[in-house]
């Protein structure tokens, strides 16, 4: 099972410090927890893992001058480069945090990923085919993981 | 095998050669190679793929399959195929031997199989119908401006059909295929590149059923058929007549809603009304596929949504009889026109329902009686199906409760949500409806009515309510007023693009112009706010020059803008014709059926080539010349990812809107990797690296930005001429830059002169070139460019390094370098073919 506590979350990231690059998509512009963006909950947790965005759909906009990298990608596209020729402008990670997908989306671009990178799926809903996910939850809780995860970052 | 030996000219053939097993299809062999001719022949050993399995078209598809990657989103790690299993494929075969990829291809053809057969038995059907009337020496005649009918059998049979029995031996032939298929579906133990293989030839054959049914429709039941019609009136033709919405039927008038893949209760319907001078008694209109038939015999139907929104139509309240034939996206029909009162008339074997029986053999009368007392029927024969909806509809008015929620119900049905979010977490949309719910139960129904527009009818949400909470009659009671509004203008399909159009468009996007390309979109707006995304898309394509064509039920949902300054629908605003800036509607979800041929005919205008059963000659011309890319916006159905698989094979690329994450294939190419963008130098074999272009076959995006600026990137070509290649890197560059604030970081791969980039541009370009890629660039010149692998080099090296000459004849499959100068010259077969592939000969 993928599902994970937002401590444990936090602490997996906290481990891979430096190797993790965060996926923005366009959910990120879409949603709002309570009056605060998504996209925001994204480019705090890049920022607390000094990690790079690569913002698809159109998030790169938002992100822009946010974070200490980013750059437009297409979600489609990251695991052909991660399998095979990553020559983006930021290292190559080792896991991958998803924010902002449709939980379809979500699980297939994990499992495009799967024995590539390892994968953590910030949504609402378990995405069982991730190294690590949230479990399905209400938005209220969502938001509090979030939070959670952000502040347990350091 | 040594055959029968056929002499064109100085050359001659052994049929055996040309064909794997000539038995039984000599006279068409023998055809195909007199229309090549002699000159051809001594370029090219011919390779005819007549009545193809998937193995005959190996040649071209191993080109493709080389090229992209092929990505299984599948998640599933265990097999249930068969008696032995469940077996685990995570770490080792299953006991048939087939491994984990393999298991996914499998997967994959399993999908374009259902999708095959569905239009298979509907292309079956109506051809018996036909038949039964016409007898099989009906001759099938598509009007004098259609040169090449029925292109898609040729390209796998290698005839044009002439009348009915020519048209049941393609479609035998395509049945039996689907047999084939479906066995390696479930049982195949071949590689997943082959089953990949399959998965694409299903595609190709979904195509040819769509196309069996779709000449049918025109030649049998007149539906608007360019064909018939002279090129010079397609600029308005047909009239933009169509009205479409859920607000444009008079429902205080008897409505009979049809629905589904069969027109021919409607057609049928609209003889008797007519007949019966009912026309302005009783309302027609249709959802989906039948919604775009009926429109194109009958000038008085309407168009009411797409067949992913049915379901809103009659909660809606619209229909007072639903006629329902199979669904492209089944949903519980019967229930949901239970909820307001209509009548259900299920047409047809394949339209069955729980519960609802089988009356075909009662009389009219009593049938009438039989409907009266229950909520539904099923009539086998369209003919009774359609006089029934006549019969019955006015009575049905009466009987019906439909009524909206009232905004006071919906606030107090509000109270019982327990946001407990259950409905937010099975939204494919993810729409927050508990914070909806929230507003309403504080008086506030606003924010259901701004779900409305991003809501897609699915009822997901509905579905899983621990609460029983009405929440589609809420959105939709909560959104009355734009119901009523929702009305547009369409103009209704008129079936094929004409060679005669390609001979102009040739000048547009091809030898020279500033078209960028031709954009072909299809699906069914099932994506939030989809409505407005694909008018906008086709604005934004057809005011760059691009010639924009739809088919399916896409054209409703594009047909959803008025231009205020202008007072013209999106249809009034664009010229009909397939010229550069025209916009065309091909027809319903059979007209898909148009798009293979309207592309393939651009090769054969260009080339002269002939299509039948010369499959890796046409595609690979369109492949590497041709600006071509289909669009699908809308539900990841089989039927779209067996069309997308079939564009792929047919060279097409293929962009899919967000569902399209869920398509079991994605076929992606690494531009990277430089291995894999090269072609022969036709004349001399020798291997030359183009652009990574097109990038990918079949590619799932997000937004619809991404999808403009995909499509307009999938427009690059190795063979391109210069104007066309200035008109789509300048398309490219403005859509990445306006949509994404900066330049993307691939658009220097695309230059092979600072004449392709455009003189607004020029500057700015050259000096990134310089910049962030390393050029020399002196003034407005290029001095000196770095090729891919590193070196800086002049500008004559570099072209004579990367890319092929303007006009060069080259391509990507072995065989079809050239073997014999004609005039004599002889090429050998270089070094590298004879390395990679074996000699031509072999
Ligand atoms: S019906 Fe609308 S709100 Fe409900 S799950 Fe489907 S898209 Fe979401
Ligand atoms: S599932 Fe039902 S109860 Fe739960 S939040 Fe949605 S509407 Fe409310």
């Amino acid at each position: 099972m993928a599902a994970k506590e937002p401590l444990e979350i936090a602490n997996f990231l906290k481990e891979k410090k430096r190797k993790v690059l965060v996926m923005s998509g366009q959910l990120c512009e879409k949603l709002e927890l309570d009056g605060k963006p998504l996209l925001d909950y994204a480019v705090e947790l890049a920022n607390k893992l000094d990690a790079a965005v690569a913002a698809t759909g159109n998030t790169v906009n938002a992100v822009r001058g946010k974070v200490k990298a980013t750059k437009k990608m297409w979600a489609a596209e990251i695991p052909i480069y991660l399998k095979y020729n990553w020559k983006e402008p930021f290292e190559r990670p080792e896991v991958l945090v998803l924010i902002g997908y449709t939980p379809d989306a979500a699980r297939a671009l994990v499992t495009t990923m799967s024995g590539v990178v390892e994968t953590v799926v910030l949504d609402s809903v378990e995405v069982p085919e991730a190294t690590a996910s949230l479990n399905t939850m209400t938005i209220d809780k969502w938001k509090e993981s979030l939070e959670e995860i952000i502040k347990n970052l350091g | 095998m040594s055959g029968k030996k056929v002499k064109i000219g100085e050359v001659e053939v052994n049929l055996a050669d040309a064909v794997r097993d000539p038995r039984g299809v000599e006279d068409i062999a023998e055809d195909i190679l007199q229309e090549m001719g002699e000159r051809r022949l001594r370029q090219w050993d011919p390779k005819l793929n007549i009545f193809a399995h998937a193995s005959d078209i190996a040649e071209w598809d191993e080109v493709l399959l080389d090229k992209y990657y092929t990505i299984f989103t599948s998640a599933k790690k265990s097999c249930e195929g068969c008696p032995q299993g469940p077996c685990d494929l995570s770490a080792k075969n299953g006991l048939c031997g087939v491994g984990l990829e393999a298991h996914k291809a499998r997967e994959g053809l399993q999908d374009a199989c259902k999708a095959l057969a569905r239009q298979l038995t509907h292309a079956r059907d109506l051809l018996d119908y036909v038949i039964k009337i016409h007898g099989k020496e009906k001759e099938i005649n598509l009007g004098p401006y259609e040169e090449f009918p029925m292109t898609n059998v040729a390209m796998l049979c290698g005839f044009y059909p002439k009348n009915l029995a020519d048209v049941e031996r393609a479609l035998s032939y395509a049945e039996a295929q689907l047999a084939e298929l479906l066995y390696a579906a479930n049982d195949g133990k071949e590689s997943a590149k082959d089953l990949v293989e399959k998965t694409m030839h299903a595609g190709s054959l979904t195509f040819l059923a769509m196309e069996v049914a779709e000449t049918l429709r025109t030649c049998i039941f007149d539906f608007y058929n360019a064909g018939k019609v002279p090129p010079t009136e397609y600029a308005d033709w047909p009239k933009v007549q169509t009205p479409v919405g859920l607000g444009v039927v008079d429902v205080s008038k008897p409505v009979i809603c049809f629905m589904g893949n069969d027109f021919l209760p409607a057609w049928h319907a609209v003889r008797l009304i007519k007949e019966r001078g009912l026309e302005d008694e009783i309302e027609v209109c249709g959802i989906g596929a039948a919604g775009h038939d009926i429109p194109r015999f009958y000038e008085k139907a309407k168009v009411v949504t797409s067949a992913a929104k049915a379901r809103l139509a009659i909660r809606a309240g619209i229909p007072d009889v639903v006629v329902v034939s199979e669904l492209c996206l089944p949903f519980d029909v019967v229930e949901e026109a239970r909820r307001i009162g209509a009548k259900v008339i299920a047409c047809g074997y394949k339209a069955d329902f729980e519960g609802v029986e089988d009356k075909t053999e009662l009389p009219l009368e009593e049938l009438v009686k039989y409907l009266e007392e229950n909520d539904a029927v099923q009539i086998t024969m369209p003919e009774k199906a359609g006089e029934l909806a006549v019969e019955i509809v006015k009575r049905a008015k009466e009987g019906k409760t439909a009524a909206l929620l009232s905004e006071d119900e919906i606030k107090e049905k509000a109270t019982a949500c327990k946001a407990c979010d259950s409905c937010f977490n099975a939204c494919p949309n993810r729409l927050m409806l508990s914070r909806a719910m929230k507003a309403a139960r504080e008086g506030n129904i606003k924010k259901l009515s701004e779900i409305y527009d991003e809501c897609v009818f699915c009822a997901k949400c509905e579905h899983v309510c621990p609460n029983g909470l009405p929440i589609l009659d809420m959105i939709i009671g909560a959104s009355a007023e734009k119901i009523k509004n929702d009305k547009y203008m369409m103009r209704p399909g008129r079936g094929l693009i004409s060679h005669i159009e390609w001979r102009d468009l040739t000048f547009g996007f091809v030898l020279g112009g500033n078209g960028p390309g031709m954009v072909f979109l299809i699906g069914c707006g099932k994506y939030p706010g989809a409505e407005k995304d694909i008018a906008e898309m086709v604005r934004y394509l057809v005011d760059r020059n691009c010639l924009v064509a739809v088919a399916g039920c896409v054209a409703a949902d594009a047909a959803k803008y008025f231009d205020e300054e202008e007072r013209k629908y999106i249809f009034e605003k664009y010229l009909a014709a397939g010229v550069l800036r025209g916009f065309v509607n091909l027809g319903g979800c059979t007209a898909i059926s148009h798009i293979p041929p309207a592309t393939y005919k651009g090769t054969m205008i260009g080339s002269g080539y002939t299509p039948k059963a010369n499959w890796s000659q046409i595609v690979d011309y369109q492949y590497t010349r041709l600006p071509l890319v289909v669009l699908i916006w809308g539900a990841a159905t089989e039927e779209m990812f067996s069309v997308a698989m079939g564009f792929a094979r047919s060279g097409v690329s293929v962009v899919i809107g967000p569902e399209g994450f869920k398509f079991k294939t994605w076929l992606l190419g690494d531009k990277h990797d430089r291995s894999k963008w090269q072609m022969f130098d036709g004349i001399t074999g020798k291997i030359r690296e183009v652009e990574p272009c097109p990038v990918h076959m079949i590619v799932p995006v997000e937004t619809k930005e991404e999808a403009l600026t995909m499509i307009i990137k999938l427009f690059h070509r190795p063979l391109a001429l210069r104007d066309p290649r200035l008109a789509s890197l300048e398309a490219y560059n403005e859509a990445h830059k306006n949509f994404f604030g900066e330049y993307s970081d691939d658009w220097h791969l695309y230059v092979r002169s600072e004449h392709e980039i455009h003189v607004m541009r020029r500057m700015e370009m050259l000096r990134l070139l310089e910049k962030e890629h390393g050029w020399e660039v002196e003034g407005v010149r290029v001095k000196k460019a770095r090729l891919r692998d590193g070196r800086l080099v002049d500008m004559g090296e570099y072209v004579e390094n990367y890319g092929i000459q303007l006009g060069r004849y080259s391509t990507v499959v072995p065989r079809l370098v050239i073997k014999e100068m004609v005039g004599g010259a002889v090429a050998a077969p270089s070094k590298e073919i004879a390395k990679m592939h074996g000699t031509p000969k072999e």
